[in-house]
């Protein structure tokens, strides 16, 4: 089962790290808040954050800029 | 993480972290008289001293200045670090007897007034204590370094800076703000707030964050709105040859990093706004000009920032940065919008492009996408009044007439592409994915002005706004808020440009809820009338409703003004759908169900521009519906009524021919 960003299905594999995924969806702003099932990851933590099969990773990019 | 005690309590913290951070983590408090978080630490008072403990050694150190990197035993009140610290307190209190703060701590310590009095004894009760800190505000902080230390000995005192060339004091009030006993206040505002502190407090909370929190966010500070350059061609949103693509291989030799490095000034005050912190006016100094009136001029070039970098940058497929930097001079210069031009530039060239014109109709310039140096002419000829740009000069809305009637050019195909909406040149954001930043775009009172509503994270990326109620109470709330800024003067850019640490914890985070509640501070401070965030954006709707009836007034104001060209809802040609086909394939079958295999190219192209077509229109409904306005976009009576600009004269007349019977 893959996960899904934002409502979207993304491709999973072992040992994913959330900046890894960040990097993988070029999602490069600063001004995002991520929450994984609903549980929020402090910014620091995204390099130890490994993702699982079929979370649910919800990325807000807040409005700067505009 | 490196394990400490302080007073007895455990604790880990990362390495790096000060002793004062570290205590406050455990809840112990630890006095400060010099310290400001959003500065760097100082330890010029000392009142801080506690007694460290390394491999058995002891020492007295101040908690905000020193950094652990090793485990630790600190003590904050054993006899040592209370001799230290009371000692400093007593010379204090002999040459200040009466600041409040002094005897404050003095209270708290137990500590007495020494008998023997300091030679430069002070009465004052709000005498400054030279902690320092409104000099490291001014300086370190707002780079404006107008109070500066002067004399010595018992002569040490803050003073203005007077040698030639020094920055005048703008009167923020970032100094009165800081300073712990009282000895700077604000006392001539010639502004007459009904409360100057309650101000001052609302806008020290974003000088902390741009302090703090600015360097791990959008770096205003460092290279101003230039940091979306390389953000937008991440998401595909940088708009490039004119508006077709959202990114491009080059985008990289316009990112900030090149600017920051090369040719902005760094590390002075913008003068934008006095006294702002944000600081995010950047200027690229000494930079000899090679063309037009000035030639071989060393000038000072204002910007460039975001949309310039976008709209005179990708959008024309020049990427050179110091075309861009000599076009923003001239568009200054000339007093030329830099957005206009460069979307007038983009129309032209995908024009040149497609043979509508060519070095004769254009007097010989080659405006082919990438010329940056055919840019630069143009805008002179512009300037001058001379040749195509006499054409050019009329913007885009014009060009469009005059292409098909003079030069046989397809109608429909120059409405397509040229990216004007009200007359007014799109800024410089591909809005293709997100139905609501298109109408952000087409629904805005004066034209294609992004600064009403700014969606596209929110709507393209986020997904938060999935159907046309949720994206129409975005664009009834967020151009409400935006216009507030306009109402009463203000810059928009502190409200989410820097964000509170923890306003990801809040419950609407792209509101901003801290910040947005510094606004109605600095409103009632300002006023002396209370006012909440519904308040705020009631006094936008007023206005907004009663200028949409203006626009009426003078024939626009409709459904039909609120018109965009295709380019902006989806792919014009072939190789812009194929550029994205994934993602138009998968909507043609998600939403439509259709199968995309079994078409061709111009079926699909067909199909989608059919569905996105009526996407918009149906996003007209619901946002006319949320804000109260017909179908063909006039404010309601009742809406009017509701806001009370019923009670202009004319005005409901003015309405009454297209109210629905």
């Amino acid at each position: 089962m893959p996960i899904t960003v934002n409502g979207e299905q993304k491709d999973w594999r072992e040992g994913l790290t959330l900046a890894e995924l960040m990097e993988d969806l070029r999602f490069t702003f600063p001004l995002k808040i991520v929450a994984i099932n609903g549980q929020g990851v402090p910014r620091d933590a995204y390099e130890t954050t490994i993702l699982r099969d079929g979370d649910q990773v919800q990325v807000i990019h807040m409005m700067s800029g505009g | 993480m490196i394990p400490v005690v302080i007073d007895g309590q455990s604790t880990e913290i990362a390495p790096g972290a000060t002793i004062l951070e570290a205590a406050r983590s455990l809840g112990i408090e630890i006095p400060t008289l010099c310290h400001e978080d959003s500065l760097e630490p100082a330890g010029t008072c000392r009142i801080c001293s506690v007694e460290i403990t390394v491999d058995g050694r002891s020492r007295i150190v101040p908690a905000c200045k020193y950094s652990l990197e090793e485990p630790a035993r600190i003590s904050t009140n054993s006899a040592r670090a209370a001799h230290a610290r009371d000692g400093i307190l007593r010379n204090m209190l002999s040459r200040w007897p009466n600041v409040q703060v002094l005897r404050d701590l003095a209270s708290r310590f137990g500590v007495e007034e020494p008998e023997t009095k300091h030679p430069a004894r002070n009465h004052n009760e709000h005498a400054c204590i030279l902690c320092g800190l409104c000099v490291r505000i001014c300086g370190e902080g707002l780079w404006h370094h107008a109070l500066a230390f002067h004399g010595k000995g018992s002569d040490r005192h803050v003073a203005m800076v007077t040698d030639d060339g020094a920055s005048p004091c703008v009167g923020c009030g970032a100094c009165a703000a800081v300073c712990p006993s009282g000895a700077i206040t604000m006392l001539d505002d010639p502004n007459h707030p009904a409360d100057g502190p309650r101000i001052r407090r609302a806008g020290m909370v974003i000088t902390s964050e741009m302090l703090l929190l600015d360097k791990l966010q959008c770096r205003m500070r460092e290279v101003g709105t230039g940091h979306l350059v390389e953000i937008m061609n991440d998401y595909d949103l940088l708009p490039v040859h004119n508006f077709r693509f959202g990114s491009h291989p080059d985008a990289e030799k316009i990112a900030s990093h090149h600017f920051k490095a090369r040719y902005f000034t760094q590390g002075v005050a913008d003068g934008c706004g006095l006294g702002c912190d944000m600081a995010c006016a950047k200027a690229v100094d000494d930079f000899v000009l090679k063309t037009g009136p000035d030639k071989g001029k060393s000038v000072i070039v204002d910007g460039p920032e975001y949309e310039t970098l976008a709209g005179c940058g990708a959008n024309l497929g020049n990427f050179d940065p110091e075309c861009i930097i000599e076009l923003n001079y001239y568009c200054d210069h000339y007093g030329i919008d830099t957005i206009s031009f460069g979307t007038l530039t983009a129309f032209v060239m995908e024009c040149f492009a497609n043979g509508i014109l060519d070095l004769e109709r254009t007097g010989g310039l080659d405006l082919r996408f990438g010329n940056g140096q055919a840019a630069l002419e143009l805008l002179h000829q512009m300037a001058r009044g001379e040749g195509f740009g006499l054409v050019a000069g009329q913007g885009t809305r014009r060009m469009k007439a005059i292409f098909a009637a003079e030069y046989g050019a397809d109608p429909a195909f120059l409405q397509d592409i040229a990216m004007e909406a009200k007359g007014m040149e799109y800024s410089e954001y591909v809005t293709k994915e997100s139905l609501a930043q298109q109408g952000g775009y087409g629904i805005a009172l004066k034209g294609a002005q992004h600064d009403e509503a700014w969606l596209i994270f929110m709507d393209m990326v986020n997904k938060q706004i999935p159907t046309f109620e949720d994206k129409a109470e975005a664009l009834h709330y967020f151009p409400m808020w935006r216009t507030w800024f306009g109402l009463n003067g203000l810059c928009k850019l502190p409200w989410n440009d820097v964000e509170p640490a923890d306003n990801a914890q809040q419950a609407e985070p792209h509101k901003v809820p801290l910040h947005t509640q510094g606004y109605c501070d600095f409103f009632a401070g300002m006023t002396g009338k209370e006012v909440t965030p519904a308040d705020l954006i009631l006094q936008s709707e007023r206005v907004y409703n009663f200028q949409r009836i203006f626009n009426l007034k003078m024939g626009f104001g409709r459904r039909k003004h609120d018109s965009i060209p295709y380019r902006s809802m989806g792919p014009v040609t072939q190789e812009e759908y194929l550029s994205r086909q994934d993602r138009y394939d998968s909507q043609l079958r998600e939403e439509l169900g259709l199968d995309t295999a079994s078409m061709n190219l111009s079926e699909k192209r067909a199909a989608l521009r059919k569905l996105r077509e009526q996407r918009y229109e149906s996003l007209l409904d619901a946002v006319y519906k949320r804000r109260g306005w017909t179908p063909d976009g006039v404010p309601t009576e009742e809406t009017c009524r509701r806001l009370g600009i019923h009670k202009v004269e004319g005005l409901m007349d003015l309405i009454a021919p297209h109210q629905q019977k």
